[in-house]
């Protein structure tokens, strides 16, 4: 049953006053506004992945996934698209990871002794998790494009991309160490463990669940991304030899074929139903892990 | 203090990792500023405000630079989402949390997760092909500024819904109890006792939401038709701040460039605001929680 | 801190046939020890020797600072957000609150259970291994040594033999508990603090435990802050009272048990002991 409810209905025994009509009146009227509206959003939600579906599986083949774009993308495949997604994803983690850990548990664990700082860290990444991916993009071309001369590059997109997932990456991975019982931390502490030990051998290891649904989060938004990259990773759909060479993500090749190349509707259904599913099962993959994680816990307390 | 010295490395370590993820906030609030200097300088706030329209050329003489067709177009799209989509993710928040049996409220918490995890540019491109065609059958040319207020209301309700049902989540269950003792009918718990209790929380939804209206782009780039005017129906094709940037950044130069900058300044302060007031309401809380408990 | 020899042996006596020196030497010696968290005056002026080889019982009503003056022997403290704290402590010749103190070092000396058991996520070998293995190499094969001898001792060899490699979070609480304390020995402490180790537990569980902390009387010196009189009766030489005096926690007398059970010089031991107050 829905929390704090008492169920009631059909069974008071008091007498209908015309109050208490008009209470049952509002009462049915609401439940059928609020239903109407939670009809409105799962609609919308099928209508889109059902479109998606209907006229993209048709296109989609193996042949989509391993071969080049001909004409434009109005023919051929995604190919040097995906290895330029996961190039840009592999930068993007490979600094927000280690550096999001870190911020992570500075938060967590030093709250208490570096009270300035870590209000000083959180308040900073509350303001930029709000930050528009377009303007992340503005940045992005101004400082790694031009002011660090890595031009339009992977390079510059997948760091870009890390600036923009640091916020979400800490915040997963802080709530996973702050779930970690204090029993742990005192009992480390209790046998002169070092604290740098206590974190790799005790903490880290505890909240990895945390850990693992921020890390899906954050290749879930950076791989969603499309505004920051525009300018900052370019456009050119070509298999990336080097990291400074410019290669288009999938986002931006759906945006690509659907705004600029006629005729090149199909594809981007193909494509689109791609990095949906690619999504949608990342996000699927965070929720149960964190679900079965917090049910776990509350077995154990 | 910290007095081990083997964990110093750590410590030192920590901190600088810290301090670099607050720098960034500085370094994009810094550089995109440095890169708006030039236009602020050369073409002066006031004509961004006081030009006849948005005719940008590299150099301030030569260009015109009204940006308020623009703010006003970001604006209304915003508002017209946030009004779609506030009683949307409330109502599906209050279906959680005191309708659905639990495995329905859980369904429905999943579907929130999965529409919050598809990418806007899925989003634009859905816009696109399906929604205006279907505006265009009533109101030609289908691009406008209602395909933007639809499809921005359609992402930020996991916004709202999230934050609103977290909220109404933490209204202590024994004001739930006290109340149903009492015999008050389920609307009025909710009307009188749920959402007055979370009030502060559905605010800040709501806010949230209208920032991350205020900061998308593609889904918006794509289904808005880019026209620079100041909107005179719901059916006028329009350009937001964010859509200004994205189809202009690729070719400017010089002041144009910079100009661009100066509307990544205006979303950033924007946004920033947005933040900030919520961040007031969790200060505020916080002191109500102090004092009473 | 003299006991009058006139009396009857202890308790403890009778069931271990021995008792500390009467002139021991102090492990741990406390001297106008103020405990402040924040605003609030946790504990006030205690001044307290804890006997080298002797098992010190601590009572007292709850929230009358037993627990944060053991917290203090072990600057356990440090990691209690706005936890301040006066005075002096001394282990043997050291400065407890010393800014040089190396606390690892002290804390592993000095070793902390807890009121509730609290092994680590991993496996019983590993919790026995974690602490071990940090400050000096160990071959698999050393390891395997202490961790047998540290088991045998708390009694959970025969239970656990085969099991080592299995989650010390599947053990019942009476288990875990002895493996907290075998991770504890494995330290080789000179100083044993305990908080209440047997309130979780269930009777059976909890009489095994205190068997336990008599033989462990032997080769360490042992504070066990406790709840249950008889229990501070059974096993211990020396005894604590602490007492709420003004919001904040303070040490009314402290003595042989025997002399406290028998003839308490204050009016409120008295009544705390023969269960009147409290």
């Amino acid at each position: 049953m829905a929390r704090g409810m008492v169920q009631t209905s059909g069974v008071s025994p008091m007498t209908r006053q015309p109050r208490q009509r008009h209470a049952r009146w509002l009462d049915g009227t609401v439940r059928a506004v609020v239903g109407l509206c939670v009809a409105a959003v799962v609609g919308v939600f099928c209508w889109i992945v059902g479109d998606l579906l209907l006229v993209g599986v048709p296109e989609l083949s193996w042949g989509f996934l391993v071969e080049a774009p001909i004409d434009s993308g109005r023919s051929g495949g995604i190919a040097p698209i995906l290895v330029s997604t996961l190039a840009i994803l592999a930068v993007c983690l490979g600094v927000s990871l280690p550096l999001g850990t870190s911020a992570a548990l500075l938060l967590s664990e030093l709250a208490a002794t570096d009270v300035r700082l870590v209000r000083v860290v959180r308040r900073s990444l509350d303001v930029l998790a709000g930050v528009p991916s377009i303007v992340f993009g503005l940045f992005g071309n101004a400082f790694f494009c031009v002011a660090l001369g890595l031009g339009f590059s992977i390079l510059s997109g997948g760091l870009t991309l890390a600036c923009m997932v640091l916020p979400i990456l800490i915040r997963a991975t802080e709530e996973g160490l702050r779930s970690v019982p204090s029993d742990y931390r005192h009992a480390a502490a209790a046998l002169g463990i070092t604290r740098t030990r206590t974190i790799w051998k005790v903490l880290l290891p505890a909240a990895l669940p945390g850990l693992v649904v921020g890390l899906v989060l954050g290749i879930g938004r950076a791989v969603a991304e499309t505004a920051a990259l525009i300018f900052t990773s370019g456009y050119v759909a070509r298999i990336p030899t080097s990291l400074l060479d410019s290669g288009r993500s999938l986002s931006l090749h759906i945006y690509d074929l659907s705004m600029n190349v006629a005729g090149g509707e199909p594809k981007a259904y193909a494509s689109a139903l791609v990095l949906l599913m690619l999504l949608l099962g990342l996000i699927s993959m965070a929720l149960s892990i964190s679900d079965r994680w917090l049910s776990r816990r509350m077995v154990h307390t | 203090m910290f007095q081990w010295s083997k964990d110093h490395l750590l410590l030192l370590w920590l901190r600088l990792a810290a301090s670099v993820c607050a720098a960034i906030l500085l370094l994009v609030a810094g550089f995109v500023l440095l890169e708006a200097f030039e236009a602020l300088r050369d073409i002066g706030p006031v004509r961004f405000a006081a030009d006849a329209s948005w005719h940008p050329a590299s150099e301030a003489d030569q260009g015109l630079y009204n940006l308020v067709p623009m703010l006003s177009a970001t604006l209304f799209a915003t508002l017209g989402a946030v009004l779609l989509a506030g009683p949307l993710g409330i109502a599906s928040a209050l279906f959680c949390q005191f309708y659905a049996p639990a495995w329905v409220a859980q369904l429905q918490r999943r579907i929130i997760g999965l529409l919050s995890g598809i990418p806007s540019v899925v989003y634009g491109f859905w816009g696109l092909v399906v929604l205006v065609p279907l505006i265009r059958l009533q109101a030609p040319p289908g691009p406008s500024l209602l395909a933007g207020i639809l499809i921005l209301a359609i992402m930020i309700v996991p916004t709202v819904a999230l934050i609103a049902e977290s909220s109404l989540a933490a209204v202590p269950e024994a004001y739930l109890l006290g109340a149903n003792a009492l015999g008050i009918s389920r609307v009025g718990i909710i009307f009188r006792v749920a959402i007055p209790a979370a009030r502060s929380g559905l605010l800040t939804a709501v806010i949230l939401g209208a920032g991350r209206a205020i900061g998308e782009t593609m889904a918006i780039l794509m289904v808005c038709g880019n026209v620079v005017a100041v909107p005179e129906s719901v059916f006028a094709p329009v350009r937001t701040l964010t859509a200004n940037i994205a189809l202009e950044m690729a070719y400017a130069m010089g002041d144009h460039r910079s100009a661009l900058f100066v509307t990544g300044v205006v979303l950033l302060v924007m946004v920033v605001g947005l933040v900030a007031v919520t961040a007031s309401f969790a200060t505020e809380t916080t002191h109500a929680e102090s004092t009473h408990g | 801190m003299t006991a009058p020899s006139k009396l009857a042996p202890s308790v403890r006596e009778e069931r271990t046939g021995r008792a500390p020196l009467l002139d021991a030497p102090a492990a741990i010696r406390v001297e106008s020890l103020n405990v402040r968290y924040g605003q609030k005056a946790a504990l006030r002026d205690v001044s307290l020797t804890l006997r080298e080889g002797a098992i010190t019982a601590m009572v007292g009503p709850s929230g009358c600072g037993k627990s944060s003056f053991l917290a203090t022997l072990n600057r356990l403290s440090d990691l209690i957000p706005g936890c301040r704290v006066d005075g002096s402590i001394r282990f043997r010749d050291r400065d407890v609150r010393a800014r040089e103190t190396d606390v690892l070092d002290l804390r592993r000396r000095v070793g902390m259970i807890f009121q509730k058991p609290n092994p680590f996520p991993m496996s019983v070998r590993q919790n026995i291994a974690l602490a071990l293995s940090e400050r000096r190499r160990l071959s698999r094969s050393e390891i395997d040594e202490i961790v047998e001898h540290v088991l045998q001792r708390v009694g959970l060899w025969d239970e656990l033999r085969g099991r080592l490699d299995a989650s010390a979070l599947a053990l019942s609480g009476g288990q875990q508990q002895r493996l907290c304390i075998a991770r504890a020995l494995a330290l080789e402490p000179e100083v044993l603090l305990m908080d209440e180790p047997c309130s979780a537990l269930d009777p059976l569980a909890s009489a095994t435990v205190e068997d336990l902390i008599l033989e462990l009387s032997e080769a360490c010196t042992v504070v066990v802050v406790t709840h249950n009189l008889a229990q501070a009766r059974r096993i211990s030489d020396d005894l604590a009272f602490f007492w709420v005096r003004d919001d904040a926690g303070v040490l009314i007398e402290s003595g042989s048990t025997r002399a406290l059970f028998r003839a308490p010089r204050h009016e409120l031991t008295r009544d705390y002991l023969s269960g009147i107050r409290g």
